[in-house]
């Protein structure tokens, strides 16, 4: 089964014994929540498109491993190529669901461990990098999503893991058996949690000789005895519990978040990949935040979705012409295609590990994900403005059904001749669930704080950039000696 | 009939035009006279490989040894058309 179709994999999730609360309760089967649905249906794309051959060509890839055709999300990159589709497979598919797809975060992970583990292995001379290939077949062979699970809840920010108050506020081993450890703490924002089949744990944050029992990565079937899952609450959610789908703006796709919580889960030897080897832990978080960083492309693709609905709006009622909307247009698709320009540089620019895995430009990666910080606001604000005030003071689809006030809503909300009103409505709504519904959390403070923060890729950047070579230049040309 | 031709498309991360729409006026001015096969039917005559941009980044290590047709754009879809015609010599529907 090495691809499996959308159906498939719906059904693959219904299997598992996921413990999931959501509004106080205990959902039993989140794949047909209402709720949970659409961001199910986003992962299922992924799945989809790897059987269209419009799209297998970026999709899907041979396995370096078995040499079987693959879904690329369970790819590890052996040649720039593979990073550039990448970063085109993200633009397709956050165009194709207009919303976080949620399942480049494990191959980002995956990635990232195949560079660590074969470097840990180098200095300690542990197994780790055979493990992770054995984990990685098994990935590829059954076609699984994998959860990447990076973010602690943290506590106080001001103290490291072994100083805090709650030792839990890091997720750590509490207990070495004879077949493997147990763990305890949580995993937050977990984009995606409850649609993957595993969970693939990783630390934080550098750490020192003191937070070794922080230092630990290893992979989890998502069900297994003691992971809760928490979900987050999104703007407008509850929408998709109404009857009539045009409020829900996006009525086919959505993603989703959760706090996923470990009551001493127990992990064979098998599924560790990292165990106390505290000094590789910061090297760890900058390439998997390097790959996740280039993973923004997706946003790209979203804003395809918003700039042609922005579009679409102006030329329903008419003003698709006036100077300032255009302009607005082309404002729209030069931050977009900018925000490309990123993530196919630090692609193009990648380089090879001593592992064999190509790794993307650290520095282009957080610049381009620090663009993607900025510019999704100002796509929002310019989408805003073009589609006007109407996109906030629409009334509900119910009343526009209303025998008592239908037919006045239907004649004062008329686009131009030849446009059915309902067009126009659906648009805007699909602007406000970009902007400021439930896609404005993967469209807008995802990009704020998904992959790290604005602040994050500063540092980074601070520290990639060669200073030293620019004043040489500078002195050179200035003549100073 | 004329040969078997299979289509064999990029990956579509961002196509300046249709491609769906170019392939299906391909089908139609070639008119019945083709057997469209898949890529890896192992029946194809020749592919002809739809890509969405000049870049044409379609992975074509796997395609079978036989003659490739490129198309990058919709302007193309006559030469592609007259180039199959002037490989096989088989007049198009147009031209009859």
């Amino acid at each position: 089964m090495p691809l499996m179709t959308a159906e498939e994999y719906l059904d693959s999730l219904r299997k598992l014994n996921l413990k999931v609360y959501m509004f106080g309760r205990r959902v039993s089967n989140p794949v047909d929540d209402l709720i949970i649905r659409p961001s199910a249906l986003a992962v299922a794309k992924t799945y989809e498109l790897a059987h269209d051959p419009e799209h297998e060509d970026l999709m899907t890839v041979r396995s370096h491993l078995t040499g079987e055709k693959i879904n690329r999300f369970t790819h590890i990159h052996q040649n720039r190529e593979d990073l550039l589709k990448k970063s085109k497979m993200g633009r397709l598919l956050g165009r194709e669901t207009g919303c976080c797809f949620q399942r480049c975060v494990g191959m980002d992970a995956l990635n990232a461990l195949s560079i660590i583990t074969y470097d840990i292995d180098l200095k300690y001379a542990t197994k780790y990098n055979q493990r992770l290939l054995n984990y990685l077949r098994y990935v590829q062979i059954n076609d699984l999503t994998v959860d990447g699970a990076m973010t602690d809840p943290k506590g106080d920010r001001s103290l490291p893991p072994h100083k805090q108050p709650d030792p839990d506020a890091f997720l750590h081993v509490v207990e070495k058996r004879k077949e493997g450890i147990v763990v305890r703490g949580a995993k937050a924002h977990q984009t995606g949690a409850v649609n993957s089949h595993e969970i693939l744990v990783m630390p934080t944050q550098a750490m020192g000789p003191d937070d070794a029992d922080w230092a630990v990565s290893f992979a989890l079937p998502s069900d297994a005895e003691g992971i809760t899952y928490v979900m987050g609450r999104q703007s407008c959610d509850t929408r998709k519990l109404e009857p009539g789908k045009r409020d829900q703006g996006n009525i086919m796709f959505g993603g989703h978040e959760a706090l996923v919580i470990f009551e001493d889960v127990f992990v064979p030897w098998e599924r560790l990949f990292m165990y106390r080897e505290y000094d590789f832990a910061g090297r760890l978080v900058e390439l998997f935040a390097a790959y996740h960083r280039q993973s923004y492309a997706c946003k790209v693709g979203v804003g395809d979705v918003l700039i042609g609905a922005a579009q679409a709006s102006a030329e329903y009622i008419g003003v698709e012409k006036a100077s300032h909307i255009k302009d607005k247009i082309v404002e729209m698709n030069h931050l977009n295609e900018t925000l490309y320009c990123g993530c196919i540089a630090c692609a193009s620019e990648g380089h090879q590990e001593p592992s064999g895995t190509y790794c993307v430009d650290i520095l282009l990666a957080n610049v381009h994900k620090h663009n993607v910080t900025r510019f999704p606001y100002e796509i929002s604000r310019l989408a805003q403005d073009i589609a006007g005030g109407l996109m906030v003071t629409m009334p509900a689809e119910a009343d526009f059904s209303s025998g008592e006030v239908g037919h006045l809503l239907k004649k004062y909300f008329k686009a131009k001749d030849g446009i059915p009103m309902e067009n126009r409505l659906r648009i805007l709504r699909l602007i406000e669930n970009l902007t400021l519904g439930t896609a404005a959390v993967g469209y807008l403070t995802e990009s704020m704080h998904g992959a790290g923060s604005p602040q994050a890729q500063r540092i980074m950047i601070g520290r990639r950039i060669n200073m030293r070579e620019k004043i040489r230049a500078a002195k050179k040309l200035a003549g100073v000696e | 009939m004329w040969n078997k031709i299979a289509l064999k498309y990029c990956g579509g991360c961002n196509p300046q035009y249709n491609r769906r729409e170019a392939t299906n006026e391909l089908k139609e001015k070639l008119g019945n006279r083709v057997e469209w096969v898949t890529v890896d039917s192992g029946e194809a005559e020749a592919v002809i490989v739809v890509q969405g941009c000049p870049r044409a980044c379609a992975d074509l290590s796997e395609l079978p040894d036989v003659p490739m047709f490129m198309l990058t754009s919709v302007e193309q879809i006559q030469t592609v058309v007259a180039d199959l015609i002037q490989a096989y010599n088989q007049p198009g529907d147009d031209q009859e």
